[in-house]
């Protein structure tokens, strides 16, 4: 009997801290979404809700051509530079995770270095070198900058889950002839799913959010990213709150949607049950 | 994986199909009233078929599309010449107008702030502009045509510039109610904070997360008595001759008199710019010292006159022996030219277009700007008073230094003492970190002459 | 079967090149300028400057800014930190197991991490500031006395800029936990349960060694995300109150941009990055000696 009540107590403190929590962490998401619909006098007063719901911001903000351009330049670069990612570090990882040699030791600390430096003080190099590759300017080179951002993280977090695909996998692949190439791609890597995901929402959120770049590198407005195109609402003496909360509302739904539908990879579980014994 | 390929390529799919849209759009003219619209190509170019029109490229951070209008106005009178308009978000303007100068890739024709110019002009970026007809129209104001000078000659023009006290914005109806009139000395500015603070309503408040609006507020009072003795004053303190702490003591000494008589609001330090004034719209602060830019703000626009009505009296200060009031000046933004451009014709034509008395003061007026140039444009009503205050005999507006003290001083340094100031620090601990903090940058500070 | 395991070097090393010269070309090659220029007096702009050896290195340790703004990312750090995996750990825990609505809570946590630095920083500004939601709701249920500068007091400051960062992690580390429990065969804890261990001893012999490459891959971002923190106290604070705030990668960029003293401010960076090299190189091998391999 004890054993049950003190489960009850364990039972209700769970749910207690867990709800409390989520409330915590809600709050400012249901701020921004509550402002997307407040006009520009009501955003500054922070605790009253809305008249009624105005759609005028997002009217604004969907009207807006460039906006929407920059929408579908947002997932371009994002898109294009999370694929690349993806692939290059997960094969890269194969190699350092599954070998024990000096060199893939260097390589994983090399790799890791560039993520422990702060990366304010890069933008005349980054800008000099985009310059010199004639990449100035456009999406190509924003891409290859981003993605090369993305590279540390990504043989992170591939080389320590390489580790949880059993060896014995690998030996049997190529006991049946399977080719190195062939080895990754139909077997290691559709085991990967987990990490993969969890690596291709950070990346892709980074990408996304990230303003400096595409501020350093892009001139074009219809190459701008949606970081970007919120600037448009801004003038020297103020911005228009209004407009800006509404396309950080639209521009925060397709990481939730690949979020969720992301949910159903990330916790497949890598191995359990396909090797016994 | 065959999911996500196939999304991956949908996306790819339907991003193209977008673009594809797009590029055709870059073709047709936009005159449309979207923001950070920044390509305005314009068909009128074909007009005149001889000769393939010369493009140039224009950069200034007005984000919000301000400039767009005047750029097209220039187009549509020059339809030889395109230009090609980039806005650059304002915070991060100087650190990218660097990285293209560095890397040989300057706009031809671009709009600076003031701390800009001795850097560019001292690393030859920018384009000797002495000899062009409307530095006439500088000349004339000694004291700001010799801020320009570098070497006996001048490579920008001042579009816009603020000086002395700031005005003080007030809720005139608010006023009204408790009796007051607008103070003209400091004695009476500080019996109208303390009857403001009877009255149980913060009688100042500065967007201080902002750092500037406070640091603002002070710069332009203080040290006027000092100012007078000690025109060259960053000279004498580089030289060493005078301390940063003896300098801006009356400053800060200000500063920390009114927080600790409560006249400054307590939201001020967490508060930024924008936030400060519903503050003061909604009658929590009486009086918002701002700069010239205030009344045009749409947040006044459609305000029941019953109960607010926006009015600005000229900040007080205390004048000096001679009874003149001394005051820095400063200028806002300025217009240069690449000196590396490759279409020199086509740039100084813009250049000069854009600096037309006629043309300047149309900007002006767009944009609620003022100048202390000699030009005819429209002035708001609500700071007119203070403006035609300001440029009378009774103000000695200070343009340059021939030493340029570093930013990192006069913003950082500054600002950062104001803010302690409303952390709870005083005047003396902040104006012995001043003394510090000047030693630290002197070894970055330019000597202009 | 072992020559043919041992050819595979060439495709291993092969493999890797894409990667590297990605990684080289963008990242790395600025990151070279920066320790080159950590060795002059450029100030970031003028066309010429001079090599002055290690002088920037022994200004570093004569410099109060340095040393406080340092001080203050370590406290930052180690607090964001500890009170972050016993969260981010916990919280896995509790929604890998039976749990009502788990897939709905794992969502809420995770969400922000999907906002941009920026912008939640803007948005929780408007929360702690003087005038803000948190002091006008606490005035509106008669609290006042428990109203607080929270950003503009030196001493609450930081502790507030850790809440936030907690707040915007702690689900992608919950995420990453809980991918790692997941692959956990459920047919350990069997064997385990029928061995007799009960829940904790699962726990710490079974669950937290079979998750340790989560753990290293959360320490590690944790470590080096919270040492570079910028937007947020920048967005909030700007640094202050007093410098209460000021952390070092602001004060890196200050030195860059506004002190005019480029080849100071890459020469902290070299220092700041050599020392995060060092406690992350011995977390990684600390971590990953523990790893078990299955």
């Amino acid at each position: 009997m004890q054993n049950d009540r003190g489960n009850k107590l364990f039972t209700f403190l769970k749910y207690a801290l867990v709800i409390t929590g989520s409330v915590i962490v809600a709050i400012p998401i249901l701020y921004i979404l509550i402002s997307g619909f407040k006009t520009s006098y009501e955003i500054s007063q922070p605790l009253k809700f809305p008249a009624s719901p105005n759609f005028d911001n997002f009217m604004k903000v969907i009207n807006n051509k460039t906006v929407m351009f920059s929408f579908a330049n947002s997932f371009i670069i994002t898109g294009v530079s999370v694929f690349i990612d993806v692939i290059l570090c997960s094969i890269a990882s194969y190699s350092i995770g599954r070998s024990n040699k000096k060199i893939f030791v260097f390589l994983y600390l090399f790799f890791l270095s560039a993520m422990m430096i702060p990366a304010v003080a890069n933008l005349t190099s980054i800008y000099s070198i985009i310059y010199q590759l004639g990449l100035k300017d456009t999406r190509l080179g924003l891409i290859l900058v981003e993605a090369s951002m993305q590279i540390p993280m990504g043989i992170l977090l591939f080389t320590g889950f390489i580790k949880t695909i059993p060896k014995e996998l690998d030996e049997a692949a190529s006991l049946d002839g399977c080719g190195y190439f062939r080895r990754f791609f139909q077997i290691i890597f559709p085991l990967l799913k987990p990490i993969t995901f969890s690596y291709a929402t950070i990346a892709s959120i980074q990408v996304w959010n990230d303003f400096l770049m595409p501020l350093l590198i892009l001139s074009d407005n219809n190459k701008k990213p949606i970081t970007l195109a919120i600037y448009g609402f801004v003038n020297e003496h103020g911005a228009d709150y209004g407009a800006i909360y509404a396309s950080l509302i639209i521009a925060m739904i397709p990481p939730i949607l690949f979020f969720l539908f992301s949910q159903k990879y990330l916790y497949s579980g890598i191995t359990a049950g396909s090797v016994k014994g | 994986m065959k999911k996500l390929v196939s999304t991956l390529l949908s996306v790819l799919l339907l991003g193209t199909m977008l673009l594809g849209c797009s590029s055709k759009a870059e073709v047709v003219t936009e005159t449309s009233k979207a923001p950070a619209d920044g390509t305005a190509s314009t068909t009128a170019a074909d007009a005149s078929a001889a000769t393939e029109p010369t493009v140039i490229k224009y950069v200034s951070w007005m984000t919000n599309g301000e400039d767009i209008p005047f750029v097209e106005a220039f187009m549509s009178e020059n339809p030889d010449i395109i230009v090609e308009y980039e806005a650059i978000d304002g915070t991060n303007y100087d650190k990218l107008l660097s990285v293209r100068l560095m890397t040989d890739d300057a706009p031809d024709v671009f709009l600076i702030q003031w701390a800009q110019y001795a850097k560019y002009a001292q690393e030859n970026y920018l384009m000797d502009v002495t000899e062009q007809p409307s530095m006439a129209l500088l000349q004339a104001n000694s004291g700001l045509a010799n801020a320009f000078t570098m070497d006996s000659k001048q490579y920008g023009f001042p579009i816009n510039t603020n000086g002395g006290p700031l005005p003080i914005y007030y809720n005139k109806v608010y006023f009204d109610k408790l009796g007051i009139t607008p103070p003209t000395t400091l004695e009476e500015f500080y019996s109208v904070c303390e009857k403001i603070k009877a009255d149980g309503v913060d009688p100042l408040v500065f967007g201080a997360q902002d750092k500037w609006p406070i640091e603002m507020f002070f710069r332009y009072h203080q040290y006027t008595n000092l100012l007078s003795e000690h025109p060259q004053y960053a000279n004498d303190l580089y030289k060493g001759t005078m301390l940063p702490s003896e300098f801006y003591k009356s400053e800060f000494e200000m500063g920390e008199d009114l927080f600790n008589k409560g006249y400054i609001s307590k939201a001020s330090l967490t508060l930024t710019w924008p936030q400060s004034v519903p503050y003061f719209i909604e009658g929590k602060a009486a009086m918002l010292p701002q700069g010239p830019w205030v009344p045009s703000m749409p947040e006044f626009a459609e305000l029941d006159p019953s109960v607010f009505q926006l009015a600005a009296f000229t900040s007080p200060a205390t004048p000096a022996a001679d009874g003149k009031i001394y005051a820095m000046g400063e200028v806002d933004r300025s217009i240069v030219v690449s000196s590396t451009t490759k279409n020199k014709e086509a740039a100084l034509r813009f250049f000069n277009w854009f600096t037309d008395k006629t043309n300047l003061a149309k900007y002006l007026s767009a944009q609620s700007l003022t100048t202390v140039l000699d030009l005819e444009y429209t002035i708001n009503p609500i700071i007119a008073d203070h403006i035609k205050n300001i440029s009378s005999d009774k103000y000695q507006l200070i343009w340059s230094q021939d030493v340029q003290l570093t930013p990192a001083f006069m913003t950082d340094a500054m600002f950062n003492g104001f803010q302690n100031l409303l952390a709870g620090s005083n005047a003396k601990a902040e104006l012995e970190r001043l003394d510090s903090e000047f030693d630290k940058t002197k070894d970055a500070i330019i000597v202009l002459k | 079967m072992l020559k043919k395991l041992k050819s595979e070097t060439s495709y291993q090393l092969l493999v890797t090149i894409p990667a590297l010269v990605l990684f080289i070309a963008f990242t790395y090659y600025p990151l070279i300028s920066t320790l080159r220029y950590s060795f002059t007096n450029w100030n970031g702009f003028k066309s010429t400057y001079d090599f002055v050896g290690f002088d920037n290195f022994i200004k570093i340790f004569k410099d109060q800014d340095v040393g406080s703004s340092f001080y203050n990312t370590i406290y930052f750090a180690v607090f964001s930190i500890l009170i972050g995996i016993v969260l981010q750990l916990g919280l896995a825990v509790l929604l890998y197991g039976k749990f009502k609505g788990k897939k709905f809570f794992r969502a809420i946590f995770y969400m922000p991490c999907v906002i941009s630095q920026l912008v939640a920083s803007l948005t929780w500004l408007g929360f702690f500031q003087y005038s803000g939601v948190i002091n006008e709701t606490l005035v509106s249920l008669g609290l006042s006395v428990l109203v607080h500068d929270w950003i503009g007091n030196p001493e609450s400051v930081k502790n507030v800029l850790i809440f936030i960062n907690i707040w915007q992690w702690t689900g992608y580390g919950m995420v990453i936990y809980l991918a790692g429990l997941t692959a956990i065969p459920l047919d350990v804890y069997e064997s385990a349960r029928i061995d007799g261990a009960n829940n904790i001893q699962q726990f710490f012999k079974i669950t937290l060694p079979l998750i340790m490459q989560a753990v290293t891959i959360n320490l590690f971002i944790g470590i080096t995300g919270a040492m570079k923190i910028f937007d947020m106290p920048f967005v909030l604070t700007k640094g202050g109150p007093i410098g209460a705030s000021k952390m070092l990668s602001m004060t890196i960029y200050d030195n860059a941009f506004l002190y005019q003293r480029f080849g100071y401010s890459s020469a902290i960076g070299v220092v700041f990055f050599l020392f995060i090299a060092t406690i992350t190189v011995v977390q990684i091998v600390v971590t990953r000696k523990r790893e078990v391999e299955y």
